[in-house]
C-alpha cells in the first residue's frame, strides 16, 4: 500500500490530483472494499449508475468505468487516497463479481500476450531482406548527417554572432530535414543547439560545445565499420535508431537482480511524454535506465515507485557503457516488493549506498568513466551521499562535504520542500547529471530505504 | 579562459572573416588536437570543439564556495506525525481549520512536520490572521527555513519583526508603513507618535490621514496634543479622523468641549410623585465657535432631519457615551428607551450609533442589539456584534438565525458576517447554541428558503469549523439531499463531512 504522496505522484497531471481530492468524502462512495490483491469501490458520479473503480495493488494498475481519458482517472486516485486516509470506510472484504471478472480477464490478457511474444520470437525472419532494409535506412541517416555537417560548417564560417538573430523556423527546418532522414537523434541535437544559443551568458561556448559533439557523431556515423562493435550501437542509437526489443534480447546482456527504483523523471515535448526510470541492482550494483514513451498523456503501463524493489531480469541494450535496459518479462505482482524492509532476502544486500560518493570528485569520476565509454550521453545517473541543498541568489545548488557546489535544475516548490527536509544537514541525493548541472529526482535520509523526497514538478 | 571558450570567442565573427585561435595544449589532449587535419578550416574547428567539449564535460569539477549556510538547530519539539491529515488541511482546508490544527499542535507540544513547512509558510504569507498560531508550531526548522526565503520574512525572529525594520518606514508602501506604525505603537507608543508628528509636516493628505488613523492603536490622552493640532489640518479626512479619535477619549479637551456644548441643552426636572424627568433641546442657533471643532452649519442636501437636528446630531456623535450615563443616571438601555420618546429621536439615535461605531462600548452594543436599528444607519447588527467579546456574540447570532422573520438578510450573510468578525482563537460555540442554530438553519434550508443562496455552500463549511463536538452529527447528517432545493448543497455537505472528520482527528493528537 502506498502513502498519500506516492499516490499523488501517480497522477497524470495536477488537475486530476485536485479533482481526486474533491472525491474524498466517503458519502460519495456507496461501496468500498479491499483485500490483499485489489481495492475497489463504486463512486457516485453525475449519472445514475455509479462508476466502478478497481485498483490492482501490485501494479498498481487502475481500471474505471468512467469515460475519462486521463490515466489513472480521478476516481482511481481518489479510491487509493481514501484507503490511505480512511481505511475504516472500506467495509466490503469479498470481491464483487465485476472486480473478480476484471482481474481474471487481465490475467488472461497477460498470459496471451506472453504467448504471442513467445511465438513471434520463434518466427523465422528473412535475414537477407532485413539486412537490405537496414542498409537502406543507414544510408538515409548518413545522408542526413552529411547535410548537417555542411550546415554546421556554414554556421561557423559566417560566425556564431549571427545565430541569436535567427528565426525559430531556421532551427525548426534544420531539425525537420533530419527527421525526414530518420535521424531523430541528430534532430534533437539541433534543437539543443537552439536552446544553447538562447541560454544567456556563456552561450557561445555552450553552442560550440553542442556543435562539436554533433560533429563527432556525424563523423562516427560515416566510419561505422572502423569502430568497435559496441560503440557502433551507441552511434546508431545516438543518431536516433533505437534497437528493437528482439535485437536487444538477442544480444543477451542479461542481469537477474533485485532492482531498487532510485528515481523517476518525466518530460513532455509536443505532447510526447518520456519517462525515465532509474534502477540500481542490489547484488550487481549496476545502474539501469528504463525508457518509455507515451503519446498524449502521462500514461504508462507499468507503474514504478521510488524506494520499491523489482525482482526480475533486465536485458541491457548493447553499448560501450551499458545503461539502457528492458525487462525480459514484464515483472508481475509477486516480483515487486514495496521496500527492502518487506523483502527479507535482500536484507543482507548492500543498499543504494553500495557505492558511496560523498563528494563531487568521486561522483563525477563515474560520469567521466561513462563518457569515456561513449561521449554522447545526454544524462547519466548520479548519487551524492553527503549533499546539502543550498539556496543562493535565487538558484539552487548542491554542496558536497568539501564545499564544492553544483547548480541544480529544480522547481522552486520542489526546492523548498527538499530544503525543509534536510535543514542544512547532509542527505543522499540521486538525480540525472545533465553535463554541468544536476536534476535531482530523489533524496534519502541516512540509511533509510525509502526516499524522503522525490521530484514533483518537471521543469521541461 | 578555458580553451573551448576562447575558441568560441574567436568563432564569433566567422572563419571567413577571422581565422580561429587554434588551441595549443600540452599533453595527450594537445597531441590529439595536433592530429586533426586542417584542410577544411570549418571542419577542423568543429572537430576540435568536439574533442575539447567532450573532455570538458568529462573533466568537469565544480567550484568551491567558501561558506556554506549554517544548518538548522536540533528540533526542541517532536514533529506532529499526522502528515496525511495535516497535508489535506493545509492544502484545501478552511483557514479557521488550519488555525485550529496549529493551536492543537502547539497545545500538544508538537511542531509542524518538516515536509509541510513550505506549505504552511505559504499559507501564512497569504493570511495575516493565520500567523500568530502558525508561528507557535514552526519550530527551529521552520524559522531556519523562513530565514532563507524573503517572502517568508514575516516568520523570522518572532511576531511581526519584519514590520519593525526602519527601512520599511523609510521606503515601504503605504500599507507596509501603516503595519509598521501599528506594530511600533504596540511596543513604543511615544516613538510612533513622534514619527507621525514628523510626517504630518511632510507627507501628502492620504498618508497623513492613514497615519493619524494608526494612532487608534494604543490611543491615550498623551496623543491629545497631536490630534488637537490635526483639527486644523488642510485635509478634511485627516481633521475628521482626529476628531473621531479625540471623541473616544472622555478626558480630552475636545470631548469636554463637545459635552460643554450639550450641557445647557439637557434639562433635568424633579417632578412631584413622578421622579425626575429629563428632556433635551436642540441648539436654537449655530455658534460660530463650533466651527473649530468641525461642526458644520449647513446641512447636507437631501438629509431628512432639520437644521437644528443636524447641529445636535453632530455634537452627539462626538460626545463620549459615558457622559450620558453620568449626566442622566440611566444605563444604555434606558437611554435608548428615553431617546425613542424624545422629540429629537433621529438626531440622538443616529448620533449615538456613530459614537458607538467609534467608541465600541460593550454595554451600548448590547443595548442597541435590544432595539430595532434604523435601516441604512451607520451601525449594522454585525458591527455591533464585533464590539462584543466573542463569548457574548453567539446568543445574538442564534437570535439572528431564529428571528430573522422578515428574511431580509440571507442566511449566508448572517453566518459569514458572524464568523468573519471572530478572531482565529475564538472559542467554539457552546453546545446548546450550536445544536439549536444548526437545527434551525437546517429547517430553513429544507423549507427551500435558501434555494438561491449560493454563498451558503461556503458559509456552512466555515460554520463547521466553529462547532463543538456535540453538534458535529447535527451538521454532518440528516440532510434531505434528495430534495431539489437542497441538492445544490450536496457538495458542501460532503465537504462538511470531511472537515468535521478532520476536526475529530485533531482532537486526539
Amino acid at each position: 500500500m502506498l502513502a498519500t504522496d506516492q499516490i499523488l505522484a501517480l497522477s497524470p497531471d495536477d488537475s486530476s490530483a485536485k479533482a481526486a481530492k474533491g472525491l474524498l468524502a466517503p458519502a460519495k462512495w456507496p461501496m468500498l472494499g479491499h483485500d490483499e490483491v485489489a481495492i475497489w469501490g463504486e463512486c457516485q458520479g453525475s449519472g445514475s449508475k455509479p462508476y466502478q473503480v478497481i485498483i490492482e495493488v501490485s501494479g498498481p494498475s487502475f481500471k474505471c468505468s468512467c469515460p475519462s481519458r486521463k490515466f489513472p482517472c480521478k476516481h482511481g486516485l481518489a479510491l487509493y487516497l481514501l484507503l490511505a486516509q480512511k481505511e475504516s470506510a472500506f467495509t466490503a472484504n469479498t470481491q464483487p463479481q465485476w472486480v473478480n471478472e476484471w482481474l481474471a480477464a487481465r490475467q488472461e490478457r497477460a498470459e496471451k500476450k506472453a504467448e504471442k511474444a513467445a511465438q513471434t520470437e520463434t518466427k523465422p525472419a528473412d535475414p537477407e531482406a532485413a539486412a537490405k532494409r537496414e542498409a537502406k535506412r543507414l544510408d538515409r541517416m548518413i545522408n542526413g548527417a552529411q547535410d548537417l555537417e555542411r550546415w554546421m560548417a556554414d554556421l561557423v564560417k559566417h560566425g556564431l554572432a549571427d545565430l541569436p538573430a535567427k528565426p525559430v523556423t531556421f532551427w525548426r527546418d534544420a531539425a525537420a530535414r533530419l527527421v525526414d532522414a530518420q535521424a531523430s537523434g541528430l534532430a534533437a541535437g539541433v534543437r539543443q543547439l537552439e536552446s544553447a544559443v538562447s541560454s544567456g551568458e556563456g552561450w557561445q561556448q555552450r553552442t560550440l560545445l553542442s556543435m562539436g559533439r554533433l560533429q563527432l557523431l556525424t563523423e562516427a556515423m560515416q566510419r561505422m565499420d572502423a569502430l568497435p562493435e559496441r560503440l557502433q550501437h551507441d552511434v546508431r542509437s545516438s543518431a536516433g535508431w533505437a534497437m528493437d526489443k528482439e535485437e536487444v534480447l538477442a544480444a543477451n546482456d542479461r542481469v537477474a537482480d533485485a532492482w531498487l527504483v532510485l528515481g523517476i523523471s518525466h518530460d513532455e515535448n509536443e505532447k510526447l511524454w518520456e519517462r525515465r526510470v532509474w534502477l540500481r541492482g542490489s547484488a550487481s550494483g549496476r545502474n539501469a535506465l528504463l525508457l518509455d514513451f507515451s503519446h498524449g498523456g502521462r500514461r504508462f503501463d507499468q507503474v514504478f515507485v521510488p524506494g520499491t524493489v523489482v525482482k526480475a531480469t533486465l536485458c541491457f541494450f548493447p553499448s560501450a557503457s551499458p545503461l539502457r535496459a528492458l525487462w525480459v518479462d514484464e515483472p508481475q505482482g509477486a516480483q515487486r516488493a514495496q521496500s527492502y524492509a518487506e523483502d527479507a532476502e535482500s536484507n543482507e544486500i548492500p543498499l543504494r549506498t553500495s557505492s558511496v560518493n560523498s563528494n563531487w570528485d568521486t561522483a563525477l569520476e563515474t560520469i567521466a568513466e561513462a563518457l569515456a565509454g561513449q561521449p554522447w550521453f545526454q544524462r547519466l545517473p548520479l548519487m551524492l551521499s553527503h549533499a546539502i541543498p543550498v539556496f543562493r541568489d535565487l538558484r539552487w545548488y548542491l554542496r558536497d562535504a568539501e564545499g564544492r557546489e553544483v547548480q541544480m535544475r529544480m522547481s522552486m516548490d520542489d526546492g523548498w520542500q527538499l530544503c525543509a527536509l534536510c535543514g542544512g544537514h547532509p542527505l543522499s541525493i540521486f538525480g540525472e547529471w545533465l553535463g554541468e548541472r544536476l536534476r535531482p529526482l530523489s533524496a534519502w535520509h541516512g540509511e533509510s530505504t525509502q526516499p524522503c523526497w522525490t521530484e514533483v514538478t518537471s521543469l521541461a | 579562459m578555458n580553451p573551448l571558450a576562447s575558441l568560441a570567442t574567436s568563432t564569433l565573427l566567422g572563419t571567413e572573416r577571422r581565422a580561429p585561435d587554434w588551441p595549443m595544449l600540452e599533453g595527450a589532449l594537445g597531441t590529439l588536437l595536433s592530429r586533426i587535419p586542417r584542410d577544411s578550416e570549418e571542419k577542423a574547428l568543429l572537430q576540435a570543439a568536439g574533442v575539447l567539449g567532450t573532455c570538458q564535460l568529462a573533466g568537469f569539477l565544480p567550484a568551491k564556495v567558501e561558506h556554506g549556510p549554517a544548518p538548522a538547530a536540533e528540533d526542541a519539539l517532536p514533529e506532529d506525525s499526522r502528515i496525511d491529515l495535516l497535508t489535506s488541511i493545509l492544502t484545501d482546508g478552511p483557514e479557521r481549520l488550519q488555525a485550529e490544527a496549529f493551536m492543537k499542535m502547539a497545545a500538544a507540544g508538537r511542531q509542524l512536520p518538516h515536509r509541510l513547512l513550505p506549505r504552511a509558510l505559504e499559507c501564512g504569507r497569504r493570511s495575516v490572521a493565520l500567523r500568530p498560531s502558525l508561528l507557535r508550531v514552526l519550530g527551529r526548522r521552520g524559522e531556519w527555513l523562513a530565514a532563507q526565503n524573503d517572502s517568508w520574512a514575516y516568520a523570522v525572529g518572532g511576531v511581526g519583526a519584519e514590520t519593525l525594520s526602519d527601512d520599511v518606514w523609510q521606503h515601504g508602501s503605504l500599507d507596509q508603513r501603516r503595519l509598521y506604525l501599528v506594530a511600533l505603537r504596540e511596543r513604543d507608543a511615544a516613538k510612533a507618535r513622534e514619527l507621525v508628528r514628523e510626517a504630518m509636516g511632510t507627507e501628502g493628505a492620504k498618508e497623513r490621514t492613514a497615519f493619524i488613523e494608526c494612532l487608534a492603536t494604543g490611543l491615550t490622552i498623551d496623543d491629545q496634543d497631536l490630534l488637537e493640532a490635526t483639527l486644523t489640518d488642510k485635509s478634511k479626512e485627516a481633521r475628521q479622523t482626529a476628531a473621531r479619535l479625540l471623541s473616544t477619549l472622555p478626558d480630552s479637551r475636545y470631548a469636554q468641549r463637545m459635552a460643554g456644548y450639550l450641557s445647557p441643552l439637557l434639562k433635568s426636572e424633579k417632578k412631584y410623585l413622578r421622579g425626575t424627568t429629563i428632556s433635551l433641546e436642540a441648539p436654537a442657533a449655530f455658534d460660530t465657535a463650533w466651527k473649530a471643532d468641525l461642526i458644520e452649519e449647513a446641512k447636507p442636501k437631501g438629509l431628512s432631519m432639520g437644521e437644528r437636528a443636524w447641529w445636535l446630531f453632530q455634537i452627539v456623535r462626538s460626545v463620549p457615551l459615558s457622559w450620558w450615563e453620568a449626566q442622566t443616571g440611566m444605563n444604555p438601555a434606558e437611554c435608548l428607551a428615553w431617546a425613542q420618546k424624545s422629540d429629537w429621536k433621529d438626531a440622538l439615535l443616529q448620533g449615538w450609533a456613530e459614537a458607538q461605531a467609534a467608541q465600541r462600548r460593550v454595554e451600548w452594543a448590547e443595548a442597541f442589539l435590544g432595539i430595532s436599528l434604523p435601516p441604512n444607519g451607520p451601525l449594522t447588527v454585525f458591527d455591533l456584534l464585533e464590539t462584543l467579546p466573542p463569548t457574548l456574540r453567539e446568543t445574538y447570532f442564534l437570535k439572528l438565525v431564529t428571528d430573522n422573520d422578515a428574511k431580509m438578510i440571507a442566511l449566508s450573510t448572517i453566518v459569514d458576517r458572524f464568523i468573519k468578525g471572530l478572531p482565529m482563537d475564538a472559542p467554539m460555540l457552546s453546545p446548546a447554541v450550536a445544536v439549536k442554530a444548526v437545527k434551525i438553519l437546517k429547517q430553513r434550508i429544507h423549507s427551500g428558503e435558501a434555494r438561491y443562496d449560493w454563498q451558503l455552500r461556503h458559509s456552512l463549511v466555515e460554520l463547521a469549523c466553529l462547532l463543538p463536538v456535540a453538534a458535529f452529527d447535527d451538521l454532518a447528517n440528516g440532510w434531505e439531499l434528495a430534495k431539489e432545493e437542497v441538492q445544490p448543497l450536496a457538495e458542501a455537505v460532503a465537504r462538511i463531512g470531511i472537515v468535521l472528520d478532520q476536526r475529530k482527528q485533531l482532537q486526539n493528537p
